[in-house]
Parts: C-alpha cells; sequence; structure tokens
C-alpha cells in the first residue's frame, strides 16, 4: 500500500469503498466462474463421451468455488485485500490445468473446434473484473496468454487438421493485450478516482477548518470590543492605574493580532443561504460534534 | 456630542459603550439589545443623533440592518455606524457595504478611533 493510499486511509475517505469494489469483483467473478464451469461439465460430458476426468475437474471447480463464494460472503463485513485478491486468484487459478486438459484432449477428439476460447474469455474477466491493481490482473492475464503459446506449440495446434484458426496464437495474444488494456485503464480511472477524492475531501476539510476560524474570530471579536472600551473608561476614571492599564492593553492588542490572523481564510469560505443569521457558539457547538462523531469513526 | 442610541446584542459592550460615550460628552445614550427594544424606545430612540448598530443580534431575530430600515421608516434622521465582529464576505456586512449613507466598522475598534467617530461626525458611506 503506498503513500497515497495510507493518506487516504488517515482521512477515512475510501478504505471501506475500495474494499467493498473488489470485494463485488471477486464475487460476481467467482459466480460467473462457477456457471461457467456448470455449463462446462455437461459440454465436456457431452463432447468426450463418457471420459469423466475432465467433467469430474469442471465439477470439482465449481465446488471449490462455491466454497470461495461463501467464504466471500460470510467474511463481507470483514473485508482484506488478501481476502479479495486470494478469492479471485482461487477461483481463477484452476482453469490453468483444466485449459490445458480440454485443448490436450480435443486434439484427440477428432472433432473441428477453435482453440484457447476459454483462455481469450477468461483474460477479458480478469480484465473487467480483477481487482483494481495492475501485478495481480496483469500477472493473471500474463498466466493465461503464455499458456495459451505454449499449448499452441507444445500439442502442434498449427498443424492439427482439426483446428480452425488460422492467426493463432497471435489473436489470443492480441486479447490478452486488449485484456491488459482494459485492466490498465480501469487502474488509471481508479487512481484518478481517488486523487479527486482527496482532493475534494481536503478541500472539504479547509473549508470547514476556515469556518472554525471565523467562527472563533466573530465569538472573540464583541468581548475584544468590551475589553477594549473597558480599558478606556479605566483609563479615564483612574488614571493612577495607568501601568495595569497598559498591560491590559498590551494583552488585549496581542489576542486582537491573533484574531485578525484568524480573518485571513475569510476568502476561502462560500457563504450558503442561512449562514448570514449564524450563531457562532451554535457553530462551535456544531463543529465539536462533528468531531466527536469522527473520533468515534476513527476509534471504530 | 448628540444623543445616541445603541444597538447591541451584547449586555456588558451596550452598557460599557454607552457608559463611555456619556463620560465623552454625549447628552444622552439610548440602549437596546433588540428590534423590539427600539420599537418600545420608539421616542428616545428617533430622537437621536447617531445610531451605533450591530450588524448581527442574534441568530433567527432581526438584524442591524432590519433595525436601520425601521429607523429610516420612521423618520430618523441621524447618522448610522454599524458594528461588525464578522468578516467582509458575510452576507449582512456585504449588505451593510452598499448602504449609502452608513459607516461600517469592524470590531474591535479602538476607543479614540471610535469617540472620534462619533465626535468627529463625519457623514456619508465608508468603512474603517
Amino acid at each position: 500500500m503506498g503513500p497515497e493510499r495510507s493518506r487516504l486511509r488517515a482521512l477515512g475517505v475510501v478504505e471501506e469503498e475500495l474494499l467493498g469494489r473488489g470485494w463485488r469483483g471477486a464475487f460476481f467473478g467467482n459466480l460467473l466462474v462457477a456457471f461457467t464451469e456448470l455449463a462446462y461439465v455437461f459440454i465436456d460430458y457431452r463432447v468426450f463421451r463418457g471420459a469423466l476426468l475432465l467433467p469430474v475437474l469442471r465439477a470439482l471447480h465449481v465446488l471449490w468455488v462455491l466454497g470461495v463464494l461463501g467464504l466471500l460472503f460470510a467474511r463481507r463485513r470483514r473485508l482484506t485485500p488478501a481476502l479479495i485478491n486470494g478469492g479471485f486468484v482461487g477461483g481463477v487459478l484452476p482453469f490453468l490445468p483444466i485449459f490445458a486438459l480440454a485443448e490436450s484432449f480435443m486434439t484427440g477428439s477428432g472433432l473441428i473446434w477453435v482453440p484457447m476460447t476459454g483462455h481469450r474469455l477468461v483474460m477479458l474477466a480478469i480484465g473487467v473484473l480483477a481487482p483494481t491493481g495492475l501485478w495481480l490482473g496483469g500477472g493473471l492475464i500474463a498466466a493465461f496468454a503464455l499458456e495459451a503459446g505454449v499449448l499452441w506449440f507444445a500439442l502442434g495446434l498449427g498443424s492439427h487438421p482439426g483446428v480452425r484458426s488460422p492467426w493463432e496464437p497471435w489473436v489470443t495474444l492480441i486479447y490478452g493485450g486488449v485484456a491488459l488494456t482494459m485492466l490498465a485503464y480501469r487502474v488509471r480511472s481508479h487512481t484518478i478516482e481517488l486523487k479527486l477524492r482527496e482532493v475534494r475531501a481536503e478541500a472539504e476539510a479547509l473549508e470547514r477548518l476556515a469556518r472554525l476560524f471565523l467562527a472563533v474570530r466573530d465569538a472573540t471579536n464583541t468581548p475584544l470590543q468590551t475589553l477594549e472600551l473597558s480599558i478606556a473608561l479605566l483609563r479615564q476614571r483612574s488614571p493612577e492605574s495607568e501601568p495595569t492599564l497598559a498591560a491590559m492593553e498590551r494583552a488585549v492588542h496581542r489576542i486582537r493580532s491573533l484574531t485578525q490572523r484568524l480573518g485571513s481564510v475569510d476568502p476561502l469560505l462560500v457563504w450558503r443561504e442561512g449562514d448570514e443569521s449564524f450563531d457562532a457558539d451554535a457553530m462551535l457547538r456544531h463543529l465539536e460534534e462533528d468531531l466527536a462523531r469522527e473520533l468515534e469513526r476513527r476509534r471504530h | 456630542m448628540s444623543r445616541v442610541l445603541v444597538i447591541e446584542d451584547d449586555a456588558d459592550l451596550r452598557t460599557i459603550l454607552c457608559e463611555l460615550l456619556s463620560l465623552s460628552g454625549a447628552q444622552a445614550c439610548v440602549s437596546a439589545g433588540s428590534l423590539e427594544e427600539v420599537q418600545r424606545k420608539r421616542v428616545e430612540a428617533l430622537g437621536c443623533g447617531l445610531a451605533l448598530l450591530d450588524i448581527n443580534l442574534g441568530a433567527g431575530v432581526p438584524s442591524g440592518l432590519d433595525a436601520y430600515r425601521w429607523l429610516k421608516e420612521n423618520g430618523f434622521t441621524g447618522r448610522t455606524v454599524f458594528l461588525t465582529g464578522h468578516a467582509r464576505s458575510h452576507p449582512l456586512v456585504r449588505e451593510a457595504l452598499e448602504l449609502t449613507n452608513a459607516q461600517v466598522v469592524s470590531k474591535p475598534i479602538e476607543s479614540n478611533v471610535l469617540l472620534a467617530l462619533v465626535k468627529g461626525g463625519s457623514h456619508g458611506t465608508g468603512t474603517l
């Protein structure tokens, strides 16, 4: 987790939503895998006519993915990046040996087929659904593209009479490139969104601070005016107290300088309807309540 | 120095202002904490030659600007000086600054400046 993400965490802005978004990708990705593999249990059973290895492996994959889904669902209120990444990788990785076996079995089936269809679909799904980190999704896409290339040459699919894909394995590699581009685009959009959120959160925090400054200054000005005039009054009534009055005057002057500095935030403030009759005490009370709520939120 | 009307919601400041003005030669000081109180002291208030009005008289109550409008509608001919502890960007302060025959002064104002303002009788608009 980089410094930018850490700062956002400190602001308490996006942590929950980031995890929630990752969870949705992992959950729906696994759901998609479960449905697809369930369909292929029957497809492979029909295609390979009684050879049970592949349908059984597909069924085991379905069961495994259902387990992952159950775990993701059970832990949906206690999410961690490790759970989300693990859940996504756990659902996708078993495709690698299954696809390798499927392509190998197809070469001996005597049927005509378009190889690497599964690789292409899975790579695209990773591009769309992988948690928004380039390394995890990029690594998975690379693994599937690499396997497609290796299978193509290792199984001699280029010269196989049943294969109907003249531009392979390049077409599959192009799919991999498209999936990687989609993932990179998602990661970039996500980063921009995080930056925008951070800027907005900081702007809101600054405006709240500006309001606090002005509320403090406004609440201080009238008592300061009272002190200022009281000193003048005492000076007229008791001239013998001059040294004390001079000290009081200097103290008032220092406080006055401070409150004037608080007023420098004035241009930051946007006045809204109803603000014109605000009560500085009420505003300070609201700010204190907001701060108390934020402290409470951070404790949990 | 003529009679002075002081409208200020802070009781301490109101008292001190009136004491200082009286000690500095004002004929009389009519003080009020709200527009309602000014309306109760209608005759004395309208007879003053100078009105020192706090702009914000508290949340949810008529402001110093409302008091100013009431005074003008009821024939007040004296000078008006608004006192405010708020920022220049505050909507009520901006409204006061746009008035043609009133001055706006930011709190806290030094006593000698205040007294010069009251004694000097500078007319017209402006800020301090």
